[in-house]
């Protein structure tokens, strides 16, 4: 086959029409009527839509077409040469006004777009790499004049970026010393159509980063720029640094880029959310000395959080810094002493590396920014929950000597003070005790630990799945009585959450008695504590139940098993504990009136 | 020892693991091997490339999701099972 930019070979496109049947066929035939297979189910779906929407159609329509063997004799004469000129294609984009192009375009529009596909880049081929780019820039410029809204789905569209996209890929791979690519990122800010060709051309994705950077972060916008289109196009190069965690995390330390990616709230919410995660957990989780650059992350976003965007993060970047929380928890909670004006500094394994955050209420203030939305809310309360699991069980018989409760507890204390609506506190409290009943302290990892490897990501991941699913699922109660609502909060679940994973570790594992003075306690009084628990379990995703439960084990325990009521104490003397109970308290006031 | 939820659990673990394993394997996410530029080009040929290419990455992911939700289930049958037998001992 001869080096054309349209063609295609016979024999193979009859083989390929073969195997897309037979694709279609095969997923067909798979079917899952388990709720957990939906988004399976619908990735199922979409390939199938796929190859019968796009792929058989493009076979059928090339098996039974000649306009390969007509090529070469085709008439380009100047009337065609004439439309495919880009200022004149905008034109047609809109509604061509010739009516030749009118009669053209309904006669025949894909052949002529396929020869405006090979003729548009022909006239490309011939400019400089100035005018080239010039070209370009006028070209988004002249779309944004028309008013035109770029249709991905539109065939035209796609013709003139799978050109312009071939163009420039051809010009990087002969670009030695990288000035086209300098000229090409100077050019990204006032032209989106590079970033949106990018997708489609190798070269231009190895430098996605730089593209991305380069559209982000921008101090004021270029007025005579479409839009919607700009957004296409930094949604289209974020799209390309899923591979790239380093390069995300890189952008994220750019102060430019991060103000744009958590305040543009009408980008892409996922390609956003997948640029913070990477950045934030991912790239950490690889390369674990590069948690102080992710703490950098935060603190910028702090600052942010405590200035122009005091009324909350964009949807993408709010779940970003939600879904990586495990990656900080283990070190920011201890760093969570008073609160007020007091400073946050956060310490970690090399003794001599340490960052100072902000204050107590700018994180408070942070959090706030994240909890306004709801996915969010249910990352950071199942990362509570299970963390809140993990270090009850990792302090095992040390549970009331050594520091590690009132980790949880401060930190709890903070994300309730940072959540603004009950709606948020509810979330969060339905979020953990899902965490709690899907025992996900022994599955998550926490921190960035080097030794750990890819398992890291893996537990950031089941608290996105986790997260996902509470939302999905809209087990949030609503409540309709004070003493509901308070009863809702994070605090008071997580209170609770401690009081039965510690009853948990101490009825499960008799070892853990000695030396805590519940050698008296008798096998019948351990039983009649384990029928609590299971009686606790049985409550499932009913948060009201479970607390009413909960509440119900507490004062069997003071009543009937004096000795594990002292442990209890012990355990909730630990600083920040009681704090967590004074909802709980009130509530209990509430109802006696 | 095993207890019925336990078991149902197993039950739907197995067929989502069974469900990754057909998914991972339908010849759609292969298609690629015999869609290249020797076989076709153009910009409708490079569009239906690169949204394979975008499905089989959301194939990949759900493949991943439904092993994690399957472990997620087994995981948690493997402690009911424990939760009864400890049951069983302390009855006995």
């Amino acid at each position: 086959m001869t080096d054309l930019s349209i063609g295609y070979d016979p024999a193979r496109i009859r083989t390929l029409g073969r195997r897309t049947s037979d694709s279609i066929r095969a997923l067909d035939a798979i079917s899952s009527s388990d709720p957990a297979a939906a988004d399976a189910m619908r990735v199922v779906r979409l390939i199938r839509q796929n190859l019968g929407d796009l792929w058989m159609p493009l076979i059928r329509e090339i098996e039974h077409s000649t306009s390969m063997t007509d090529w070469t004799s085709h008439p380009l004469n100047q009337h065609r040469l004439t439309w495919i000129r880009p200022d004149a294609w905008l034109t047609h984009s809109g509604g061509a006004k010739d009516p030749r192009d009118r009669d053209l375009a309904a006669r025949d529009q894909r052949t002529t777009a396929t020869i405006a596909d090979a003729a548009f880049r022909s006239i490309l081929s011939r400019l400089d790499d100035e005018e080239l780019l010039d070209r370009v820039a006028e070209m988004s410029k002249a779309q944004a004049r028309a008013g035109i809204e770029l249709d991905p789905g539109d065939p035209d569209w796609m013709s003139m970026l799978a050109a312009l996209a071939a163009e420039l890929d051809d010009r990087l791979a002969r670009d030695a010393d990288g000035s086209f690519a300098r000229n090409l990122l100077e050019m990204a800010r006032r032209s989106p159509l590079i970033a949106l060709a990018a997708p489609y051309s190798p070269h231009l994705s190895v430098i996605a980063p730089e593209l991305a950077l380069a559209m982000l972060d921008v101090e004021s916008w270029v007025p005579e720029l479409h839009p919607a289109t700009y957004e296409l196009g930094v949604d289209a190069v974020l799209g390309l640094l899923d591979d790239s965690p380093g390069a995300c995390l890189d952008l994220l330390l750019d102060d430019g880029a991060l103000r744009s990616l958590a305040g543009w709230e009408s980008l892409d919410a996922d390609a956003v959310n997948r640029v913070v995660w990477n950045g934030l957990a991912v790239a950490v989780g690889d390369a674990p000395e590069r948690l102080l650059d992710g703490y950098e992350v935060l603190r910028s976003l702090i600052g942010l959080a405590n200035g122009s965007l005091d009324g909350g993060f964009a949807p993408g970047t709010a779940r970003g810094v939600a879904d990586s929380l495990t990656t900080y928890i283990d070190t920011l909670a201890p760093a969570v002493r008073y609160e007020g004006g007091a400073a946050v500094t956060v310490h970690w394994f090399d003794p001599d590396a340490s960052i100072k955050l902000g204050t107590y209420d700018e994180l408070v203030d942070l959090y706030g920014a994240v909890l306004r939305d709801e996915v969010a809310q249910a990352s950071i309360g199942v990362a509570i929950g299970a963390y809140t699991d993990r270090v009850v069980a990792d302090l095992g018989r040390h549970i009331g000597h050594h520091a590690g409760i009132e980790h949880v507890a401060r930190f709890t204390d903070l994300i309730s003070d940072a959540a603004r609506s009950e709606q948020a506190e509810i979330m969060l409290a339905a979020a953990a005790s899902h965490a709690r009943r899907e025992r996900m302290g022994a599955l998550v990892t926490f921190g960035a630990n080097v030794a750990l490897g890819p398992a890291g990501s893996f537990g950031g991941h089941v608290v996105r799945v986790a997260a996902r699913t509470v939302v999905q699922e809209g087990s949030v109660a609503t409540p309709t009585r004070p003493r509901e609502i308070l009863d809702l909060s994070i605090s008071s679940t997580i209170h609770r959450q401690i009081t039965v994973a510690v009853l948990e570790l101490v009825s499960g594992d008799p070892g853990l008695r000695t030396g805590e003075h519940l050698e008296g306690v008798t096998d019948e009084q351990w039983g009649l504590l384990r029928e609590h628990l299971d009686d606790i379990e049985a409550a499932g995703g009913d948060l009201t139940e479970r607390n009413d439960r909960v509440d119900r084990m507490d004062r069997f325990i003071e009543t009937f098993i004096p000795p594990l009521g002292g442990y209890l104490r012990t355990v909730r003397s630990a600083p920040g504990v009681d704090e967590l109970e004074e909802d709980r308290a009130a509530a209990a006031a509430d109802d006696d009136r | 020892m095993t207890n019925q939820h336990a078991n149902q659990l197993r039950r739907r673990a197995r067929r989502l693991t069974g469900l990754a394993a057909t998914i991972d394997a339908t010849p759609a996410l292969r298609l690629h091997e015999c869609a290249h530029e020797d076989t076709w080009r153009g910009h409708r040929p490079l569009l239906c490339e690169n949204v394979l290419a975008t499905n089989r990455r959301q194939a990949a992911q759900a493949v991943l999701e439904l092993r994690l939700q399957a472990f997620l289930m087994e995981y948690r049958a493997q402690q009911l099972d424990a939760t009864a037998a400890l049951e069983a001992r302390l009855a006995g």
